[in-house]
């Protein structure tokens, strides 16, 4: 049997070396990017050896930080780091393995990426970063202790921080830091009072003390806690209205980064609800909890991808969509919650049903989102823009970027027969299901719910036909593409095995919802992959009406169905190929100029929501000689958030006020800050004596 | 080795003993408001200098009188730094600073003093029911208020005057009122606490001495009121 722990422990070491390595090799900065890399890698792959067992049903295993022991016998006084250790459940396996799956492809992407950054003194900081900000990620899901994950999570946030503000030469990224490392705090903040009410009430940080005072806890103390959570994990999980930080940090960082940041960083965030709504609180459940967590979830959902759609930067739409993503992981979440509350059993099967929606989906999203980011990093780096107006007809340039890119594409657009649209099909299922709740309130909100699902679907779609169609097909739009060449190996055969792995997952559900089925079995109380797995060919959803899909034995009918088509159009010459113009209209020659812009491409669903958009236009038309005789049209479209401007920016505003006036007791004088400290020490002392 | 008072078997009365203590005690206080009353910056690091000895007499006496032999080490550990190495570092660094035209100090002299005078009495109010009468260190009362008193007045030195060295005086002489008080009342703090507070104050004087010199260097002042430039 393999030693898990044995590779966890290993796991864990490996980053460490791979950040301290890094950081003595900082005087050679290729061999420095290199090894710490290679380092990375290696802890991957030992990452996943450690998790499967634990999936598949090994028990959970403790670590204990030695030396930390250590210093707590040397130091009886330092208390509080006695109980600093690590746990690997079920739960914390899949995030583990989550990371590590991530790990091993992002790794061997970065070799091949390295040249985009060749010319930075700096790169050996960027592998440094690399594995402390995995480690730290890793720490943060399996730390047994309140004040251990406070430390990892906060080191988690800071690393990524600087990872955002790595190419900090441009203002926009220092910009985007900044609003990442406040908003990012905000939520710290509300993460340590939730942690501080636990405390108070449990008399150590410890989670299983947490776990013993969860099921008396008083009301006021409840509510609390789940507000404080709600907005703390919100914030990182980037939940509409606190997601503003996301679409400026992600697309900032190295594209690698930006993969494992929108891949598994967010989704720390579901680990920390999951862990404290079902694994702390899961007798205090309330139904509402779970309702307004799904309300915010479907607003998150839908506005999500309602930006991506209109987004120019290629980048910054898929973050958008990870808004849009993390919307329906937790949708899964809430229902899950909701079903919980009721704390029968067959309640808990629907919860373990809804909860394996949400864990499949955040699975998936890791593993397409890591490919669409790999794939727009390998754009940038050959045309150096972001922006997909000036991209186009890189599918000759780029063939293998521009297959997994489709690939990713189609599984985020939740199309059959890749994973995405097994997971949203058993997310929409969990919704259904939701029916059978007995509060009439939640049956209103349910099929809106449902409705928001099915709206964001289908507009994910159109969004990414726009980012594939713009950027990939027809002929380029600018010069940044003429130099364009296909990625490094290193690069293709990290997208091209994570696209393979989107096809993977969306044709075998059954097996990965027998390895989720252990970690929502634990949260839950219930088991649902014996009802789910009727056979190994069809997914089943356990109600009344029974609902299959069957992935497998879709794809084997297409394996058989397309060549047959394929063979009987062939015979009936359709195949033959027939080389013409393009029908331009009359006009001799087709110029880029023509082409369907991305613009134009969301103009009809910019104008449906125009009341969500709110866009202000600006449109100039220069004449020539008469009015009638346009000489050159100016169209310009801005999309100002709601969020932005009639939340954030009264609040910055108010903040700064506030500072202004604190800030004229900051002279800069030395003598006068003594003074202070004087006056305050005399009055001080006259009032105590 | 005889070292102490009862080694040679002497014994000495205890109000004459505080009565020593006194006088190097009020010598401190006067130390600190000489500093204040005067503007050129070679007399303070004499008067430090002088401070100095004066606090060194001071655990002296308590060594001696008390018999706390670990006071002696204390004593010879003041002399060193306090004494002969600080004020040396400081007189050289006076030689390497850019001469300067005279800085207007925050507070001038005759007010000074008059602030100085009210701290003194409020130094006075507040021990004066500290060691109230019957308590065990209750000789030693009025070296506890010199020893407040010297740490406002190294405070007061602090924010009444503008160079740079002088604020490190007024550090240096209110950490001498924080060691006087240390000494005086408690008999000795244990060796091992005078050590650390010795070590601190000799790299602090030291790490001062540096910035100071930078400072002069960067703004060719040691006037602290054009660090204000760095508050933007």
């Amino acid at each position: 049997m393999i030693d898990a722990q044995f590779f966890f422990g290993l796991s864990l070491f490996l980053y460490l070396a791979g950040a301290v390595l890094g950081a003595l090799w900082c005087l050679r900065p290729r061999r420095s990017y290199y090894v710490s890399h290679l380092l990375a890698l290696a802890a991957g792959i030992s990452g996943i050896t450690s998790s499967v067992p634990v999936l598949l049903g090994q028990s959970p295993y403790h670590i204990t930080i030695p030396w930390l022991t250590a210093l707590s016998n040397v130091a009886p006084s330092i208390k509080l780091f006695e109980n600093f250790s690590l746990q690997v459940d079920a739960l914390s396996a899949f995030f583990v393995f989550v990371i590590s799956l991530l790990v091993v492809p992002v790794s061997i992407y970065a070799f091949g990426y390295l040249r985009e950054y060749e010319h930075k003194q700096s790169v050996a900081l960027l592998g440094v970063l690399y594995n402390l900000f995995i480690l730290s990620m890793v720490l943060v899901v399996t730390a047994n202790n309140a004040l251990f994950f406070l430390i990892v999570w906060e080191v988690m946030s800071v690393v990524s921080y600087f990872l955002v503000t790595f190419d900090h030469e441009k203002t926009e990224n220092t910009q985007a830091g900044f609003l990442y490392i406040v908003m990012t705090h905000v939520g710290t903040a509300f993460i340590v009072l939730f942690f501080l009410i636990f405390y108070q009430q449990a008399g150590s940080f410890d989670f299983e003390a947490f776990r013993k005072v969860a099921a008396n806890l008083p009301d006021l103390a409840k509510t609390l806690l789940f507000v404080f959570a709600l907005i703390g994990f919100g914030t990182k999980a980037g939940l509409v209205p606190l997601h503003i930080w996301l679409p400026y940090a992600h697309p900032a960082a190295p594209s690698h980064i930006s993969a494992l940041m929108s891949g598994v960083m967010i989704k720390t965030a579901v680990y920390g609800m999951l862990r404290i709504f079902f694994d702390f609180l899961k007798p205090d459940l309330v139904w509402w909890w779970g309702l307004v967590l799904l309300g915010l979830a479907s607003l998150s959902a839908i506005l999500g991808i309602l930006y991506a759609v209109t987004e120019k930067d290629l980048k910054k739409l898929l973050a958008y969509s990870s808004v849009e993503n993390m919307g329906i992981i937790l949708i899964g979440v809430s229902l899950a919650m909701i079903f919980s509350s009721y704390q029968t059993s067959t309640f808990a099967i629907l919860a373990a049903v809804a909860l394996i929606a949400g864990l499949y989906h955040l699975l998936n999203h890791a593993v397409f989102k890591s490919v669409l980011f790999l794939g727009a990093g390998a754009v940038v780096s050959q045309t150096h823009t972001r922006n997909i107006e000036a991209l186009g007809g890189l599918i000759k340039k780029m063939p293998w970027t521009a297959a997994c890119f489709l690939i990713g594409s189609i599984a985020i657009s939740a199309l059959p027969p890749f994973n995405g649209f097994i997971s949203e099909w058993l997310t929409f299922q969990a919704l259904l299901l939701g029916f059978n709740v007995p509060d009439l309130i939640v049956k209103i909100i349910v099929p809106l719910s449902a409705a928001l699902l099915a709206l964001g679907a289908a507009l994910a779609t159109a969004c990414f036909v726009k980012a594939f169609g713009v950027s990939f097909l027809a002929l380029p739009r600018s010069e940044h593409v003429q130099t364009a060449q296909e990625v490094s190996s290193s690069m293709k055969w990290a997208m091209g095995s994570l696209a393979a792995l989107c096809l993977v997952l969306g044709i075998l559900p059954t097996a990965v919802v027998r390895l989720l089925d252990g970690v929502t079995g634990a949260l839950v109380g219930a088991s649902a992959a014996a009802s789910m797995g009727v056979n190994p060919l069809t997914l089943a959803v356990p109600s009344a009406k029974i609902v299959t899909v069957a992935p497998l034995g879709l794809a084997l009918i297409l394996l058989i169905v397309i060549p047959v088509a394929l063979g009987v159009a062939y015979m009936a010459g359709e195949l033959r190929t027939r080389r013409a113009q393009t029908w331009g209209c009359g006009l001799p020659k087709l110029s880029p100029r023509m082409e369907y812009t991305a613009t134009g491409f969301s103009k009809p669903i910019q104008l449906i929501f125009k009341s969500i958009y709110q866009p202000r236009k600006e449109i100039e038309i220069e004449t020539d000689v008469s009015s009638y005789v346009h000489k050159r049209i100016r169209y310009e479209l801005q999309i100002e958030s709601p969020f932005e401007k009639y939340f954030y920016q009264p609040v910055s505003a108010f903040v700064l006020k506030i500072s202004a006036i604190v800030r004229r007791i900051q002279t800069g004088s030395i003598n006068t800050y003594l003074a202070y400290i004087f006056i305050a020490l005399v009055i001080l002392l006259l009032l105590v004596r | 080795m005889p070292f102490c008072s009862l080694d040679f078997g002497l014994h000495f009365d205890p109000q004459q003993v505080a009565r020593v203590l006194d006088f190097f005690a009020t010598f401190i206080l006067v130390c600190s408001l000489l500093v204040l009353a005067t503007e050129r910056r070679h007399v303070h690091v004499r008067i430090y200098a002088l401070q100095s000895l004066s606090l060194a007499a001071v655990a002296f006496s308590v060594a001696f009188f008390n018999c706390e032999r670990h006071i002696f080490i204390a004593t010879a550990l003041i002399f060193i730094s306090k004494v002969i190495v600080i004020p040396v570092l400081l007189g050289r660094l006076m030689t390497r600073l850019i001469p300067q035209q005279p800085v207007k100090p925050m507070i001038n002299i005759p007010s000074s003093l008059l602030f100085a005078a009210v701290l003194v009495l409020i130094a006075d109010y507040l021990t004066r029911n500290i060691l109230s009468a019957g308590h065990e260190f209750e000789l030693a009362r009025s070296v506890l208020t010199d020893s407040v008193g010297v740490v406002l007045l190294g405070l007061l030195i602090m924010i009444a005057r503008k160079k740079a060295l002088t604020q490190i005086i007024g550090f240096l002489t209110m950490e001498n009122g924080l060691f006087l008080t240390g000494i005086a009342i408690t008999a000795g703090m244990p060796l091992i606490v005078e050590l650390g507070v010795l070590f601190d104050v000799l790299v602090a004087a030291f790490l001062m001495g540096v910035l100071l010199y930078r400072i002069s260097e960067t703004f060719d002042s040691i006037d602290v009121e054009k660090l204000t430039k760095l508050k933007e």
